[in-house]
């Protein structure tokens, strides 16, 4: 009998490693580059988030110049500068030609980035499409050299190849440009490039921002306050937000020799006598070297956890545009009769904390007899695809419009000349995948989106209101003093009383009527 | 003449009624009989069915009636004027042809539709008490005759029994019809103007010694009034 080979053998033939290219190829939807016109703008987006962050992490107010150049239909470069704190010469290869590294990842402070994914997925994909190396120029200090460099992802490896490192001057104390060649397609509109930034200068009023467009045609979105946003601060991690492999993770990185002082110096709202707590109930001596915890114990500790009151974080880490500055944006990008803004208290999910802000322009510009055009941020990030998988759009769509003015049929987006703002800002925001376009469906959250949105439609039903009903009521005058003639005429002809005496009395009759017929809604007979 | 001087009067006190109200400061109004099931009683002694004493009040300071108001009094002061006092008829759709002008710098009409017009000449039958043909409205549609019978009309003696295939035009007010001669042995009336030229055409009538009426569509008030006159006699 001939011998069977046993099928995991067989299998293990079939084991390779993958190369970052071929999964990023496999999965670039899950990155934000389904086609051309997304690749185009989710390049540019990631490019400017990046610039944003990095001027926010200094305190100054960022000054952005996009470049979109057209080479020929489907070919273009995309260039993005900034004044922000410039990056290190040693890091500048590892940043852009590395996927998944950055300095976000781990740190529990609210940030637009959050992956280290974006900029060097944008660079591979531009190499993958064009074969052209990513170009970076960037400039720590004054008195410190610019660096020049292009570079490519090996992607075997997953590391960066140094095509060309040079010094170079720049007159720029300091900044960072980055140019991406790519294959792309460019539109304007809805999901546009365009849109994303107009977008963006909404909810970033202190940013100023210079745009060239593929037909150069530059356009400039000028900062409307000096203010700074408030700075985010990093937080610890919370216990409640913790999952398996991160703990675990946590447990082999901690300085902390105990597993009581691990818990009480690694996460936030942690006291002696809660870490005692949790130790008691996962079954694990408080004095236990973290290192040494196996996966199984791991387990029990998080279960612990669940089941320990432990205070929430705290929120005043956050950095929410505020509902003066979400006003002042609103105003100088939208057209409109009306504004109001809200901003909520934080409040907390899993152990995050975040905060949801909306803000709503009426009147004007906008059309009146369409579905409402739904803005939804995160991190001061606009999000322009997938809005029907987003919390956002749920809690918008379950909210009860008519009872705030506007017209809505059951299931759908509320009718009126309203563009609508939902901001959400977190430590970590939870989308629905990695390219980050749609929240996650949280009740807390969705709890809170809510809150806000029936806040603010409580201010927008007091406008409208207001507005329609003073015009309603101008009209209503208008229509007695014109009716008054034409019953003092029947009236006389009925009667054989003088029309213009019935008139006289008629009109200072209405003087009198006035208050009820304002009070009164068109009571049926 | 008594009779009409009835109507205008009736009329008229609708109207004084509302430069009292007016007068006293108050916001005019107009009391109207509700015409409605809820407010309907059958009448044992008649055997008939009678409006109900339940009224609603018509105010001209509110914003869902003024326009009723108004197109109340001005139909009421057409009736009186135009055609009560110079002692005319017209059909429902000749008072909105009156009623329907717009309102002095507005682009709003009196009435926009018939409809509007022929509910408030309903409302003021019910409130004066008066049938629409008493207001001088006629119905607008009429019907026909044949048959072994003689009426005098406005002085006019007419034989019904040598009038052609058209037959005797039914007026729209029967009132005043008086029957000189009948010698039939029962109405046969139908909607239909169709079966009735046809019938006409076979004189059915001659064989079966009876009247044809037809009101060409649904039964006209004429033709009711009509058909309980000869029901009585
Ligand atoms: N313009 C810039 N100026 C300064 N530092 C930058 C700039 N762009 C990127 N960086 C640094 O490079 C890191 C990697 O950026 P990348 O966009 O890949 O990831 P990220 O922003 O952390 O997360 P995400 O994948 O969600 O965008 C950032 O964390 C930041 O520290
Ligand atoms: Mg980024």
């Amino acid at each position: 009998m001939k011998e069977e080979v046993p099928i995991a053998e067989k299998l293990a033939k079939e084991q390779r490693e993958i190369s970052v290219s071929q999964f990023f190829t496999k999965n670039k939807h899950l990155l934000g580059f389904d086609n051309p016109r997304k690749a185009l703008s989710t390049t540019v987006k990631e490019l400017v988030d990046n610039s944003l962050d990095a001027t926010e992490e200094i305190n100054i107010l960022p000054e952005i110049i996009v470049e979109i150049k057209q080479l020929n239909d489907t070919r273009f470069i995309v260039t993005v500068e900034d004044n922000g704190p410039g990056i290190v010469k040693e890091q500048i290869p590892k940043i852009f030609a590395k996927l998944l590294y950055g300095s976000k990842f781990f740190k529990m402070a609210q940030a637009r980035g959050q992956q280290g994914l974006g900029v060097s997925s944008s660079v591979l994909y531009g190499q993958l499409t064009t074969g052209k190396s990513a170009v970076i120029t960037s400039k720590i200090s004054r008195n410190k050299p610019a660096h020049y460099y292009e570079l490519q992802i090996d992607t075997k490896k997953n590391e960066p190849n140094v095509i060309k490192d040079m010094i170079i001057e720049w007159d720029k104390d300091h900044g960072t440009k980055v140019k991406i060649e790519l294959e792309g397609f460019y539109q304007k509109g809805k999901q546009s490039v365009d849109e994303y930034l107009k977008q963006t200068a909404i909810v970033n009023p202190h940013l100023n921002l210079i745009y060239i467009n593929p037909e150069k045609y530059k356009m400039e979105f000028p900062r409307v306050t000096k203010e700074l946003p408030k700075k985010s601060k990093e937080i610890k991690p919370h216990p409640y937000g913790v999952e398996l492999g991160v703990l675990m993770q946590m447990l082999q990185d901690t300085k902390a020799t105990t597993l009581q002082s691990f818990l009480q110096n690694d996460f936030c709202r942690v006291s002696a006598k809660v870490a005692k707590e949790i130790c008691k109930k996962a079954g694990i001596y408080e004095k236990s070297r973290p290192k040494r915890i196996a996966r199984e114990e791991v387990e029990n500790l998080l279960k612990a956890i669940k089941e320990t009151r432990i205070i929430a974080p705290p929120t005043d880490c956050l950095s929410p545009i505020g509902e003066e500055l979400t006003l002042k944006g609103l105003k100088k990008e939208i057209n409109a009769d009306f504004y109001t803004t809200v901003t909520r208290p934080p409040s907390v999910y899993r152990g995050f904390p975040f905060q949801i802000e909306t803000g709503i322009a009426f009147g004007g510009d906008i059309p009146k007899d369409e579905q409402i055009k739904l803005l939804r941020f995160a991190n001061k990030v606009p999000l322009q695809y997938q809005q029907s998988a987003c919390a956002i759009t749920k809690s918008v769509i379950n909210t009860a419009w008519r009872n705030y003015g506007l017209s809505q049929s059951r299931g759908a987006l509320p009718i009126g000349p309203v563009i609508l703002l939902v901001h959400i800002a977190s430590v970590w925001v939870p989308f629905t995948s990695e390219s980050k376009e749609a929240i996650a469906h949280y009740p807390e959250i969705i709890k809170e989106i809510k809150l806000a949105l029936q806040d603010i439609g409580r201010k927008l039903v007091v406008y409208i209101r207001k507005h329609i009903k003073s015009k309603e009521q101008k009209e209503k005058i208008d229509l007695f003093e014109k009716y008054i003639p034409e019953l003092a005429y029947s009236l006389s002809k009925l009667t054989n009383h003088e029309k213009d005496e019935i008139e006289s009395k008629l009109k200072k009759l209405l003087k009198k009527e006035l208050p009820t017929l304002e009070a009164e809604n068109g009571a049926k007979e | 003449m008594v009779q009409k001087n009835k109507q205008i009067d009736k009329l008229r006190e609708l109207g004084e009624k509302v430069i009292k109200d007016i007068d006293r400061n108050k916001n005019p109004s107009i009391t109207i009989p509700i015409r409605a099931l809820s407010n309907v009683i059958f009448n044992e002694k008649t055997k008939t069915i009678e409006l109900g004493n339940k009224n609603a009040l018509r105010y001209f300071f509110n914003v869902a009636h003024s326009k009723k108001f108004l197109q109340t009094v001005e139909i009421a002061s057409i009736l009186k004027k135009e055609l009560l006092e110079t002692d005319k008829h017209e059909h429902l759709r000749g008072v909105f042809y009156i009623a329907k002008r717009t309102i002095h710098g507005t682009n709003v009409n009196i009435v926009d539709e018939q409809t509007e017009s022929d509910k408030v000449i309903e409302d003021l039958e019910v409130i004066t008490g008066l049938s629409r043909e008493q207001l001088h409205v006629s119905a607008n549609k009429m019907g026909s005759m044949v048959g072994n019978i003689v009426l005098i009309d406005s002085g006019d003696s007419i034989d019904c029994s040598k009038l052609g295939k058209g037959g005797y035009s039914v007026p729209s007010i029967t009132d005043e019809l008086v029957f000189k001669k009948i010698n039939a042995k029962y109405v046969l009336y139908m909607e239909k103007a169709a079966v009735f030229e046809r019938l006409n055409e076979d004189k059915f009538w001659i064989k079966n010694n009876c009247i044809l009426v037809t009101s060409q569509g649904q039964t006209t008030r004429g033709i009711r009034i009509w058909g309980i006159h000869i029901f009585c006699c």
